[in-house]
Formats: structure tokens, C-alpha cells, sequence
């Protein structure tokens, strides 16, 4: 029995069935939801943290202790702002595209196995499902672009979206390598599939593709391409102030806590524990923590890399490799070895 | 919110002076001041972002791009008569609060180029100025001072709230309003605002 | 034999005045013979031109330096009037880089061309004097020959007014295009000021402090 089922069944003798089930689900998604919304700005002080120690420097501190409390006066001062409405925006399409943006990142986390039997929304397509939504992203940059009416803004929302089309095909294919050894597509599924071993164990090239198809969904340096300043000042957020901006912000660090969760998950054995000790939800956190911390170090050391140079990687490199890594995968599952 | 609640007017309460005082400390310490460079000045701005200075500390490395997204506008150098209106311009196009670092003699007086063709004699002729950071360049440490004097200031604010505004109307007059008491703040002296003369 | 050598005897008709000796060599030419010069420097290797640039040489100015320019020379009195001062010397006007002190209006204005060869690693001056009035001050252009010319030579037209013939687009490129006057010319009013405002995107200039900056 899992932990949704459980709930219901404690409640559904007070209040029936029906309500049972719609007061659970909402309650257990307003809370993943709440704790993404509140791990996105612990991510933005970890960020500055990580950023500060990665560049010999200490990162902020005079605020609250070890700077803890920076994240709270951003979002203070971000609220507090002027509300800029520029001049000749499509204000429909511009106004919507800070909700597209954020709500499919915040919205997959219902679909993340936390911890053994307890999934919010365990949907049998669980990972496809996941990508898909995922996956809108580009429509709320091309919106956020256009509706800007500003040159910078449409050339870097029409960049973040080809690139995002261009990586979300070897994302999509190195997780799917990861359904074709498990035999399911159920995220619960997943993870119990890699009881024996995990799979960045079998699929070494599957998890150097999330990763870096990963980095390219962010869209942070080395590959933050779509907000280079030198070449269009900060993209298709170029026009965006105040918690408007504070809402992308958001999405971005809510995204990094998701790619890191999913590689987690795929790649690392979600909430099992080596050894077999005490599996749960902290050494999933735990895992997450740790790839987040290597895509923070990623973000703060490398250079940027040049578009042309990206695209081609993405197209004449990862993509025929995670087609090979597919074949992998087949050849390992019908073999029996996993 | 459109709407302009006054310090001393009966609107106000215990509630709107936590606020405030929530406002000014949220502020204070997320300055992330603008990514642009007009002179040398610009170099020790960006010593000021390194390891060996690290404006970090003070919640401040978020240097943005663009002027929406910035708080603080560090004018770092020699401001050219044909800079003015751009500097203007940006200075414009950022939301309110803002404030205006004026770093080295350049910025602040024209510094070495008093007298010249080309160059604005200071730019709070352009647009107003909170802090001046004197120096040419000012060192690393002068323009920290500057951003945690700037921090008091603010922190001192009588009237944070009045920073609100949505119409352009207001903006306007906000704005008007807001030089006069910076050249109050100028007239008053450094002493007024709880410290000796840098 | 250096490449400044090899140009110098190339174009030996063109040279007025020519010093080997220094750092950087010195070749001073005329308007008229500056494009041979110039296609000749090209010719024997000088692949870069680092910058073009100008002195004014106000008439006051040429007269204090008159000895150090060489618009006059120290020469023995053949004849001394007081025969016990054998040693007396008298100041002789003599040309000097193509003029006459006696020819000089207002002023001269010394252009400026600095050479590179990168494969020599040689320098080479070019100097061209000219008249400073506005309307004369002019020498033929050579952004054909180095494509780099071109704005290096708006800039000296813009600060110092010399005019280049031929130039393709021979406007200001610092200053707006209504400014008055050569900013870095000596005689070039710095009491009134003029300011820079916007409108309709392009830079105006105006006098009134209030309406610019």
C-alpha cells in the first residue's frame, strides 16, 4: 500500500471517498510544490556559496549567519520593486510567459518517487509524462521573446528554445535507455529496478548525456547561451524586472534541483542506499545534493562555449551516442544482465 | 501598488513601520548593482568583484546586465558629454528604489578633466547621485565603504514606502521628489546620516 | 639595410626632409607626393598602419620652437659689425619641412602617419605639413590603400580639421555632427561649453546648459 493510498483510507471514512482523495492529492502537491518553492532559494545561497568557494572568494556572509539569510532579503527587495510594464509589449502573451515558464518545472515534481512507496502522482508513463511537461519550456521563452518587443529578448528566446529542442532529444533518449532496462516507464519502477546495481554502473555514456543535455535545459554557463550578455544583454529576461524576473530566477534554480533529482533517480539508484542501509528519501536528497553541487561547480568554472560549437555537439555528437547508448541498453536487457 | 501611504500620516501603523523597516533592511542588502564600466574606474570594480575584495560579502556580486533587473548603478569612471544620455537613459530604464554610486574624481567632480570639452562635470548633473566615492581609481576597499555607507543610508530611509509606484505620473513625481531629498541629503551633510566624512 | 631605407631611395623625388638615425625612422613628404610615398611604403612591406594623427602648429607656437623645428638656423656673422666679438652668431630663417617661415599664414598642421611591417618588425614616420586654415588644411587620403585608415582619418578630421580627399565618408565620428569647432586645435574655445542631448536617436548639440549635458 502506498503512502497516497494510506492517506485516503484515513480519511475517506470522515469525509468519503471522492473528497478523500481530491483533499489528499492537493494537500501532498501543495506540499512537494512548497518544498520546491523553498529549496529554490536555499539552491540560490548554496549557488552563491559554491560560486564564492569555487572562486577562492567566501561568498556572502553579513547577512543573517553564513549569509542564510540572503535568499530572503533578494526576495524582499524583488518584491518590493517597481512593477516596469515597458513601453509596446504584447502585455498578454509577455505577462503569461512568466507563469508558462515556472509552472510545468514545479508542476513535474508530483511525479518524482521520493521515498519507497510514496510517489504524489504515480502515473504508469511516469518518466515520458515527466519529460513531456518538462518539456514546454520553449513555448514560454518564444513568448517571453516576442512579447518583449526587443531585439535582445528575441534573439535569446529564440536561442534558449532551439536549444532546448535541440538537448531535449539525447534527454529524452538516455532516459529512455534507462526505461528499456527497466522494462517500465513507471518512476516507482525505476528506481526499484536498480535494487542489484545501478545503472550509471551499466550506463556510464546514458548518464555523461543526461548530464550534459541536463546543463543545456538549465541553460547556465558553460552553455548559458540564451542570456550571453556580450552578445544579447540577458536574453529573453532582458525586459523582466522586479518578481516577475524573481519567478524565472526561481525556475532556473527549481529546474537545476529537478535535473539533479531525475539523474538521481535514473542514474544513481533514487532513495536506495549502498549497502543496503536504510533506504529513503535522504540519501535521494543526499544524491541531489551532490549532483547539484557538481553542476554549481560546472556552471562556475568553465567559459562559455561558443553557440555553433554547442549545437553541433548536441546534433552530430550526442544525439548518434545516445542512439549507440540505446542499443547498449538493448543489448544488456535482452542479454539478462540487468 | 499605486497608492502612497506617507510616513506621520494617520494610515500608518505598527504594521506599515515593520514593513518598513523590513523594506530597508531587504534592501539594503540586495544591492545587485549594474554590469557596465565607463573607465579605469571599471577595473577596481571589477577587483571589487574578486577574491581579495569580494563585494560578495555584502550580497552585492550580482552584477545584471540589464538595467531592469538592477538595483544600483555604479557609475564607474569618466562620463563623456555623449555618454550623458545614455547613462541617463539606463538610469531610467532601471525600477525604483535605485540608487547611483558615483566612483572616483571622474564621476563625482570631472576629476582631472575639469574644464574640458568633452567631459561632464560630475554625474549627478546627469542624473542624482547617493554616494560619492572619492579617488582616482578609489581602491577596492573605498568603494566597499561607499556600498556599506550607501547600506546605512538606505537603512535609513525615512520613507521607504514612497519608492512604490506603478503610473507613470507617479513615477514622475516620485522622481522629482526623490532628487529633492537627495540634494537635501547633500545639502545635510554625511554627519546627518550617521558618519564621518569618508 | 632597412625597409625605411629601401622607401626612402624608392621615392627620393618625394622626400623633403628624411632622419634614419632614430628609433622610429622619419620621412617628411609633401601633399602632392604623399600617395606615392604611401603605396611605396605598402609596396615594401609596410603591412600595418598603426595610426594617423596631427600636431597644430599655431605660428606663435612655430615661432617660440622656430630652432628645435628648423625654420631657422644659428650661423656665424660673416661680417661682424664689432670685430672684437669674433664669435657673434645671427638667427637665419631657412626651409624647413617644405615651408618658408615667411609663407606661413596662420599656422602649419604636422600629419601624421605611423607604419609597421609585422614581418620586419620596422617602423616608419610619414609627415605631411600643411596649412591649418580650415579651408586649406588638407592631404589626400589613403584609407584605399589601408582599409584602417578610414576611421583613424574621421578622427583627425573630426579633432583637428584636416579635410582627406577621397576619403569615402568624411564626417565626425566622436562628435555630433553639429559641433562646433576642432576640439584638439589650439585655438579651439574651451570657455564656452557646448552639450549633447538626444533626439530622435540621433545626438544633437546645443549651448544651453539646461537642455543637455
Amino acid at each position: 500500500m502506498t503512502a497516497v493510498e494510506w492517506l485516503t483510507a484515513q480519511l475517506a471514512p470522515l469525509v468519503g471517498q471522492s473528497w478523500a482523495v481530491l483533499v489528499v492529492y492537493l494537500a501532498l502537491s501543495a506540499a512537494t510544490i512548497g518544498f520546491v518553492l523553498a529549496a529554490a532559494p536555499g539552491l540560490v545561497w548554496g549557488m552563491r556559496k559554491v560560486m564564492g568557494h569555487v572562486q577562492h572568494r567566501t561568498g556572502p556572509y553579513r547577512v543573517g549567519p553564513f549569509g542564510l539569510l540572503q535568499p530572503v532579503a533578494d526576495g524582499i527587495k524583488l518584491v518590493s520593486k517597481e512593477d516596469i510594464v515597458p513601453a509596446g509589449v504584447d502585455e498578454f502573451s509577455w505577462k503569461l510567459a512568466v507563469y508558462v515558464l515556472p509552472v510545468p518545472v514545479f508542476i513535474v515534481f508530483l511525479f518524482i518517487p521520493w521515498h519507497p512507496g510514496f510517489v504524489v502522482s504515480n502515473v504508469a508513463t511516469g518518466i515520458v509524462l515527466l519529460l513531456a511537461v518538462a518539456a514546454i519550456s520553449p513555448v514560454g521563452e518564444v513568448l517571453a521573446g516576442w512579447g518583449s518587443n526587443n531585439k535582445y529578448s528575441v534573439l535569446g528566446g529564440l536561442r534558449a528554445a532551439a536549444m532546448d529542442v535541440a538537448y531535449e532529444v539525447p534527454l529524452v533518449l538516455a532516459a529512455a535507455s534507462v526505461v528499456i532496462l527497466t522494462g517500465s516507464m513507471e518512476m516507482q519502477a525505476i528506481v526499484e529496478a536498480q535494487q542489484g546495481v545501478w545503472f550509471f554502473l551499466v550506463q556510464p555514456i546514458g548518464l555523461f548525456i543526461f548530464l550534459i543535455a541536463g546543463l543545456a535545459k538549465i541553460g547556465v554557463a558553460p552553455v548559458d547561451l540564451a542570456e550571453a550578455e556580450s552578445e544579447f544583454v540577458a536574453g529573453f529576461h532582458t525586459e523582466y524586472s522586479g518578481m516577475r524576473f524573481g519567478l524565472l530566477f526561481l525556475t532556473l534554480f527549481a529546474n537545476i534541483i529537478l535535473i539533479s533529482l531525475l539523474t538521481s533517480i535514473l542514474f544513481l539508484g533514487g532513495w536506495q542506499a549502498p549497502l543496503g542501509l536504510f533506504d529513503g528519501v535522504w540519501w535521494l536528497l543526499a544524491k541531489t545534493v551532490v549532483i547539484a553541487v557538481f553542476l554549481l561547480t560546472t556552471w562556475f568554472t568553465l567559459p562559455r562555449v561558443r553557440v555553433d560549437q554547442f549545437m553541433n555537439l548536441g546534433w552530430k555528437l550526442l544525439f548518434p551516442l545516445a542512439l549507440v547508448n540505446m542499443v547498449i541498453a538493448g543489448v544488456l536487457a535482452k542479454g539478462g544482465i540487468v | 501598488m499605486a497608492r502612497i501611504v506617507k510616513s506621520g500620516s494617520p494610515e500608518e501603523g505598527v504594521f506599515l513601520t515593520s514593513v518598513d523597516k523590513m523594506l530597508k533592511w531587504g534592501r539594503a542588502n540586495s544591492l545587485w548593482p549594474m554590469q557596465f564600466g565607463l573607465a579605469c574606474c571599471a577595473i577596481e570594480m571589477m577587483a571589487t568583484m574578486g577574491p581579495h575584495h569580494d563585494i560578495a560579502r555584502f550580497g552585492s556580486e550580482v552584477f545584471r546586465a540589464t538595467p531592469r533587473q538592477a538595483d544600483l548603478m555604479i557609475v564607474p569612471g569618466t562620463v563623456c558629454k555623449k555618454m550623458a544620455p545614455r547613462v541617463r537613459k539606463l538610469y531610467d530604464q532601471m525600477p525604483e528604489p535605485k540608487y547611483v554610486i558615483a566612483m572616483g574624481a571622474c564621476a563625482s567632480c570631472g576629476g582631472p578633466y575639469q574644464n574640458s570639452y568633452s567631459v561632464v562635470q560630475g554625474v549627478d548633473k546627469v542624473i542624482p547621485v547617493d554616494v560619492y566615492v572619492p579617488g582616482c581609481p578609489p581602491r577596492p576597499e573605498a568603494l566597499l565603504d561607499g556600498l556599506q555607507r550607501l547600506q546605512e543610508k538606505i537603512q535609513q530611509d525615512p520613507e521607504p514606502a514612497i519608492r512604490f509606484a506603478k503610473d507613470t505620473e507617479d513615477t514622475e513625481e516620485l522622481t522629482s521628489e526623490r532628487e529633492a531629498k537627495q540634494r537635501r541629503d547633500w545639502e545635510l551633510g554625511p554627519s546627518e546620516l550617521g558618519g564621518e566624512p569618508a | 639595410m632597412s625597409l625605411a631605407d629601401d622607401v626612402i631611395d624608392t621615392v627620393q623625388e618625394h622626400v623633403i626632409e628624411e632622419d634614419v638615425q632614430k628609433d622610429k625612422p622619419l620621412l617628411v613628404t609633401d601633399p602632392e607626393g604623399l600617395r606615392d610615398v604611401m603605396a611605396e611604403a605598402q609596396d615594401a612591406g609596410f603591412d600595418h598602419l598603426c595610426f594617423v594623427t596631427a600636431v597644430d602648429w599655431p605660428k606663435d607656437e612655430i615661432e617660440d620652437n622656430a630652432a628645435w623645428l628648423g625654420f631657422t638656423e644659428e650661423r656665424e656673422v660673416e661680417d661682424p659689425d664689432d670685430e672684437e666679438d669674433e664669435d657673434a652668431t645671427e638667427t637665419v630663417p631657412v626651409e624647413s619641412k617644405g615651408w618658408h617661415l615667411d609663407d606661413v599664414d596662420d599656422g602649419l598642421m604636422e600629419v601624421v602617419y605611423n607604419l609597421y611591417s609585422y614581418d620586419e618588425g620596422d617602423h616608419l614616420a610619414v609627415q605631411v605639413w600643411v596649412p591649418r586654415e580650415v579651408d586649406q588644411c588638407s592631404v589626400p587620403t589613403v584609407s584605399d590603400l589601408w582599409a584602417g585608415a578610414n576611421w583613424h582619418e574621421r578622427e583627425v578630421f573630426d579633432l583637428y580639421g584636416v579635410t582627406f580627399e577621397g576619403h569615402p565618408d568624411m564626417k565626425r565620428i566622436f562628435m555630433p555632427e553639429d559641433w562646433e569647432g576642432h576640439p584638439h586645435r589650439k585655438d579651439y574655445d574651451l570657455g564656452e561649453q557646448q552639450y549633447i542631448y538626444r533626439e530622435d536617436g540621433i545626438d544633437k548639440v546645443t549651448k544651453d546648459a539646461g537642455k543637455g549635458w
